[in-house]
């Protein structure tokens, strides 16, 4: 609905589906110039931290997992890692391994879900999935394949696809034996022969000319692969975190528009995690045919348009289901299936990537276990001010477009980080105001 | 015959556990070749559960207005009919647009179950965390009831 009166304009759309969650935009524009852009969020997390005061040290996996239900497993796997740490256990072996491969099974999911049925509409001219099922149904067919492939692999691992139940600190309830994972060898190659295709289909999608200069932040891990589990947190400036070290690196601001804690590196500024920065930052370290892909994809060692997300989670899909084919290959069943994991007093923190980046846990832990404190920060919290800026930035090259227009690209911009905003509803109101300075606040370009 | 009981909701969310609720009073009384399954509306997650069904029963929450408690009763074509348009399915489901979403989808893939009925309930409380309200837990054994029946109309 649009409605003008000789001193503001406002576009307001309700019922904006395709994000993860509940969130509204606002962008105002004053004497021609962009004035403001704010991404609103409503965000759990914070009411999780408080649910976990109080709680055992061996609860985290199973009550985080109930943040998100499109990325259970990295708020798991952060819990695990972050609470091991605390009682100073490191978990690593086939326990481990068992791990990544479940995390593959969340990205496979994760990924497909967004790029195919959430993002792709928006390059095809698509209202919706439901207009892109009626244009190109094997295309999504296809994805629907790649999407339960990932789902099944976490319900064989993980007991169930949402809410897993059987990864705990330590480790596993159950390990699955090896011919268990062995008869699923099959689904996945045929995964990851519809995912090069899914890759090829979004190569050729029109992007349009935008790169960003954000700093570049993901895990890299020890072992040379792919960051998906622990490490260190680099960026392509020279950050080089442990764990702990993040808290002191990042500052997390309350602003009045938006639930979620902006996070920003201090003295650095914003930054970016997830899809872009990962593969930006550890090309050379995804498998060889993941990497052959990407440059059949037309993409280069690094990717700074965010546009071009959708090919890098394309790819990411690909390199997830490789990387789960060889780590079912090289199986061992974990016997124990976990590790013991006596608590003791102190804090400890972990991280991982989960598909739309880093995802970073704190407990502190009192001597019986109970967590006294508790601290999540979650991917789009940090992309936050990123996403702002390339908000403020796009409608300011195309501030002569019509309201509609910039509209479905202030949209599909949002949509690039796929942002998590996790929760009942999916809703994202967007409302552009333009209108002339002396009607309200003095003009100025932005700050 | 393929029928499948599918509960929407989280558990974290307060009224929005209702349907894990019913799950948990249905207990042992499902026929055993009804498949039981709890998601979180996600559409292409409901779209494989209800595949190749012939009758798929949701049972899920709904914020309509009307007093907590109330249940509603919605079919196929009301799905499909809410479609995309602005604002909450008319049938204010919590999942509403998920729901409308999945269906319209699903007919877009040829996924559909051949009958599709959604039993929902009306919410009071959805805070992350809260307890069912006393007129939604109230209202579970008829909803689970109300599963039964609309599973021996199909054999």
């Amino acid at each position: 609905v649009t409605h003008r009166t000789p001193a503001s304009r406002t576009l307001r759309v309700d019922a904006l589906t395709r994000v993860e969650g509940e969130g509204a935009m606002h962008v105002e524009i004053v004497d021609g110039r962009v004035h403001d852009v704010q991404l609103r969020i409503y965000e759990p997390p914070r009411f999780f931290e408080a649910f976990l005061r109080g709680r055992a040290h061996t609860e985290p996996p199973d009550i985080t997992a109930r943040i998100c239900g499109i990325c259970p497993v990295a708020y798991q796997m952060s819990a695990c890692l972050a609470v091991e740490d605390a009682c100073g256990v490191r978990v690593d072996g086939p326990i481990a391994e068992l791990r990544r491969l479940l995390f593959c099974g969340e990205w496979i999911e994760s990924h497909t879900l967004h790029v195919a049925f959430l993002h792709a509409p928006d390059f095809l001219g698509c209202a919706s999935a439901i207009e892109l099922a009626e244009r190109d149904r094997p295309a999504l067919e296809r994805a629907l394949r790649v999407k339960k492939a990932g789902n099944d692999l976490i319900e064989l691992v993980g007991g169930r696809a949402i809410h897993p139940v059987n990864p705990k600190v330590g480790g596993f309830h159950r390990a699955p034996r090896r011919d268990e994972l062995e008869a699923f060898a099959d689904r996945l190659r045929a995964a990851r022969d519809d995912a090069v295709a899914m890759a090829a289909w979004v190569a050729g999608f029109p992007f349009p000319d935008f790169e960003v200069d954000h700093e570049l932040v993901a895990l890299r891990q020890d072992d040379g692969r792919y960051p998906i589990l622990g490490g260190r947190l680099v960026s392509d400036r020279g950050l080089d975190l442990a764990p702990s070290g993040f808290e002191a690196a990042v500052a997390e601001e309350q602003v009045a528009h938006s639930t979620a804690l902006h996070a920003r590196l201090l003295e650095r500024g914003n930054y970016l995690v997830g899809p872009l920065a990962r593969y930006s930052l550890n090309f050379e370290r995804l498998t060889p045919l993941a990497r052959r892909v990407a440059v059949d994809a037309g993409l280069g060692p690094t990717c700074r348009n965010p546009f071009r997300s959708i090919v890098v989670r394309a790819v990411e899909v690909v390199h997830a289901c490789d990387e789960a084919l060889a780590l079912i290959d090289a199986y061992e069943r974990p016997d124990p299936p976990a590790v013991e994991v006596p608590p003791r007093a102190g804090t400890g923190c972990g991280w991982t990537e989960a598909p739309r980046g880093m995802l970073w846990h704190r407990y502190d832990l009192e001597a019986d276990g109970t967590i006294a404190a508790a601290r999540i920060v979650p991917p789009t919290s940090q992309n936050q001010p990123t996403i702002e800026h390339d908000l403020f930035h796009l409608v300011e090259h195309h501030i002569h477009d019509d309201d509609e227009t910039l509209r479905t690209l202030a949209e599909q911009a949002i949509r690039n980080y796929d942002p998590c905003i996790s929760c009942a509803t999916h809703f994202l109101d967007l409302t552009v105001e333009r209108r002339r300075g002396e009607d309200g606040p003095p003009a100025c370009a932005g700050s | 015959v393929r029928r499948v009981v599918i509960g929407l909701g989280t558990t974290a969310g307060g009224d929005d556990g209702v349907a894990a609720a019913v799950l948990e009073a249905l207990g042992g009384r499902v026929p055993a070749d009804v498949e039981v399954r709890h998601l979180d509306g996600e559409p292409t997650r409901l779209i494989e559960a209800w595949s190749g069904a012939d009758l798929a029963v949701l049972v899920d929450a709904a914020r309509t207005g009307a007093p907590p408690g109330t249940r509603h009763r919605l079919e196929l074509g009301d799905l499909l009919a809410a479609g995309r348009g602005a604002g909450p399915a008319p049938a204010g489901s919590t999942h509403g647009l998920g729901l409308a979403d999945a269906a319209a989808l699903g007919r877009a893939l040829g996924r559909l179950p051949r009958r599709l009925v959604v039993l929902a309930v009306e919410a009071a409380d959805l805070r992350p965390g809260a307890p069912l309200s006393p007129a939604v837990a109230a209202a579970v054994p008829a909803v689970a009831d109300g599963v039964l029946a609309e599973l021996a109309r199909e054999r």
